[in-house]
């Protein structure tokens, strides 16, 4: 278990989920560009798939009570969408 | 068509527990996810959380977001995919994720939004593309025929 982490502090998910890809799994991106990949933040664990449903299915199963930060590898994130970060405030309303 | 004159469609949303609640989804095939859903409407629905995710804007810019497991109901056909949880948004968007686990294809029409099949489509496609074939080598026209 590396730290504790809470559903109320997203920020701190996302910034250990990227910080664990980049030490430990940044390699992937040689063979596995445009899988997904979901972190589990509690324990380092890694879970590939093909789609992102896939991989978060699969680390679900295998941690159910893990946190888990998705990255689709080899983009800057997972999904894209159409709207730009102007048009919406997107501060995180928790803590 | 939704209020604003963008493609929408009636769909029921639920998590592991109770019946759910419907939403008019705006249709986005601007954004590559399952389901974009407001914070505060998927909370009372009780979505499994999963953690988090980064997401790229329009504008080339990423910030991250909460996800969540939600089933989708359309009709009497269901999914189950990833929900980017959205903190100040009011809009319930489904997008091109929506579209690949459901198979179907969509068309704008006048007034209105068609979802077909995808193996609809192929068997049009398909059909289409026979029906090519068979005029490129049809009967022998009249002045072939006389040269024969």
């Amino acid at each position: 278990m590396s730290a504790d982490f809470s559903i109320s502090d997203p920020q701190s998910i996302a910034t250990r989920g990227e910080e664990i890809y980049r030490t430990k799994y940044q390699h992937l991106e040689r063979e596995n560009t445009g899988r997904f990949v979901a972190i589990d933040v509690t324990t380092d664990e890694a879970y590939l798939g093909d789609t992102s449903e896939r991989a978060l299915q699969d680390a679900r199963d295998a941690s159910p009570e893990g946190l888990f930060h998705l990255i689709q590898i080899g983009h800057r994130g997972a999904y894209r969408v159409s709207y730009s970060l102007s048009e919406t405030s997107v501060d995180w309303i928790f803590g | 068509l939704g209020k604003n004159g963008s493609p929408a469609l009636k769909i029921r949303i639920k998590g592991p527990f109770g019946d759910g609640k419907e939403f008019d989804a705006t249709i986005d095939t601007g954004f590559t996810g399952f389901l974009s859903i407001p914070l505060l409407k998927a909370i009372p629905l009780g979505l499994l959380l999963y953690g988090t995710t980064g997401i790229t804007f329009a504008d080339g810019s990423t910030t991250y977001r909460l996800t969540a497991k939600a089933q989708i109901t359309v009709e009497n056909e269901s999914q189950i995919g990833i929900a980017i949880l959205e903190p100040k948004s009011e809009d319930v968007l489904i997008g091109m994720e929506f579209l690949r686990l459901f198979k179907k294809a969509f068309f704008i029409v006048k007034d209105g939004v068609a979802l077909l099949d995808e193996t609809f489509i192929e068997q049009i496609a398909k059909a289409a593309q026979e029906r090519l074939q068979t005029q490129e080598s049809g009967p022998p026209s009249a002045s072939s025929a006389t040269h024969l």
